[in-house]
């Protein structure tokens, strides 16, 4: 399991995502591409949903899908799929897996030991 | 750093025209533009050389800008303008217009949006939507802005107590609404509460009447000096006020409120009225629960209480909050970045008496609202105008 990573501003200090140009908390611009640090891979679902109807042929065999916006705790959103069961409320832990077309999607499992709501 | 605007004296809107949406069409965006245009023409009985501002909407419309539509049509224009804001691009020209007419700078600008809609368009235009929704969004389970709207739509119902029928209340009087109107895509397809629960799932929660239909379509006016609709002999309507406000509020995790929650107070001072006052609402309701949010952040009701406002009102042109008087985009359909001229137009309508078989008896006032632009996970653009009578046809 490689350890998540999200954009970090170098003056502020703040994680964000997507990755941006310039810092959204502080408007930094950096001198190269923004850079990624390791970020605590923890958060909370803030709501969720299951797609029934996908726009990308690929995921017909794999429909209904469950997606979620997590809450990180580094402070950033993220879209994530979700394991199995999950819900809005649930602590999870975000795991960084190879997609479908090859580049990384982020998958979030139960954050075991953690309480949920 | 605040603002005061000024407010619009002198100038109008005037001359609503609306394509009747088409569900497929091979109809080209230059060939809707072209008949928007020249229904707003007609309707004003303006020559087509005489028009000396253009503010077109559309997503579709590349390789093409509004530059080319000038050239295309043989127009010659002072004032030429492309909103970029998706659903808030109607409002967003009518301000940019309103400014430039009382100015001097122009003398009429026609406010056209319109899109087309072939196979797979709907699809190109959302995986294409913005560099985060291609990077961050379309990989899990590219479920389009319903998954993003199904995820707002179950934070509301969790922290307000709103249920799939409240939405539904909102959704199947729209559908009577649009009863009667010819450009509305569902005249003469009714929905009852039962059809609209038992409907295919999208996106948990929201089912297949939760979301708009995209069309093929377009919708548009124009801002004119009100001594030349006078002169004209045109109904029209005079802008009170409006506002405009493009700020994800990123401190809440899901969609909550949007720019309207920051601006409305100063709206409803500048425009001299209240919610209470208005004959008739225009939300952009691409989704019921933005429909609800809107209302909330522009004061007609307070935090939270969204359903106790659909329990205690009734939605139709005779009831006591007459909402998407047209159908809204949930029963007229959604024609791309058209999509936020349609309420406009409406309101416009209403207000000049020009909504034959579909009025609401004496409209004065009506609340126009427009939003945009889902970049990542929540809609960045906000507008919003309040209309009054100016002459009734």
């Amino acid at each position: 399991m490689s350890a998540l990573a999200l954009p970090l501003c170098a003056a502020c200090g703040a994680f964000h995502y997507p990755r941006r140009e310039a810092c959204p908390h502080c408007f930094a611009v950096p001198p190269g591409p923004m850079a990624s640090a390791p970020a605590s891979p923890h958060g909370r679902i803030a709501s969720a949903t299951r797609i029934h109807i996908s726009l990308d042929p690929a995921f017909a065999g794999r429909l209904p899908v469950a997606i979620g916006t997590i809450a990180m705790a580094a402070g950033p959103v993220v879209i994530a799929f979700l394991e199995e069961g999950l819900g809005p409320g649930d602590a999870v832990t975000l795991h960084a897996e190879p997609g479908a077309d090859g580049g990384p999607v982020f998958v979030a499992r139960a954050r075991v030991g953690a309480s949920s709501g | 750093m605040a603002v005061s605007a000024a407010g619009y004296e002198g100038v109008v809107l005037a001359a609503p025209f609306s394509l009747v949406p088409q569900r497929r069409s091979q109809k080209s965006t230059q060939r809707l533009v072209a008949e928007v245009l020249a229904g707003v023409l007609a309707a004003a009985g303006l020559p087509a050389r005489e028009l000396d501002g253009l503010s077109l909407a559309s997503f579709t419309l590349a390789p093409d800008t509004v530059a080319a539509m000038c050239h295309h049509f043989g127009l010659s224009c002072r004032y030429l303008d492309q909103p970029m804001l998706g659903g808030a691009s109607a409002l967003g020209a009518v301000r940019r217009a309103a400014r430039m007419v009382a100015a001097g700078d122009v003398a009429a600008v026609a406010v056209v949006g319109a899109d087309r809609n072939d196979a797979g368009s709907f699809s190109r235009l959302v995986i294409n939507f913005s560099a985060f929704s291609r990077q961050a969004v379309w990989p899990y389970g590219a479920g389009g802005p319903s998954a993003i709207f199904a995820m707002v739509t179950a934070d509301y119902m969790a922290r307000t107590g709103a249920t799939r029928e409240d939405f539904g209340r909102l959704c199947v009087a729209q559908r009577a609404n649009a009863q009667g109107v010819p450009h509305a895509v569902f005249n003469g397809r009714r929905l009852t509460m039962e059809d609209y629960l038992a409907a295919r799932p999208i996106a948990d929660p929201l089912r297949l009447y939760d979301c708009v239909m995209p069309v093929a379509g377009g919708e548009g006016c124009l801002v004119m000096r009100e001594a030349d609709a006078r002169a004209a002999g045109l109904p029209y309507a005079h802008l009170l006020a409006t506002l405009e406000r493009h700020d994800p509020l990123a401190g809440d995790p899901v969609q909550r409120h949007g720019g309207w929650a920051m601006e409305a107070d100063g709206m409803w001072a500048r425009a001299g009225t209240t919610p209470a006052a208005m004959d008739c609402v225009e939300t952009y309701d691409d989704y019921p629960v933005m429909s609800l949010i809107q209302l909330e952040d522009l004061g007609f009701f307070g935090s939270g209480a969204g359903p106790d406002f659909v329990r205690s009102n009734t939605f139709g042109r005779d009831g006591s909050v007459p909402l998407n008087t047209s159908g809204g985009q949930l029963s007229a359909g959604q024609a791309g970045a058209a999509g936020g001229h349609l309420g406009l137009v409406e309101a416009l309508r209403q207000v000049t008496g020009d909504a034959p078989g579909w009025a609401v008896p004496g409209a004065r006032h009506a609340l126009v609202s427009g939003f945009g632009m889902v970049n990542y996970d929540r809609g960045i653009c906000a507008t919003a105008a309040v209309l009054a009578t100016g002459r009734r046809r």
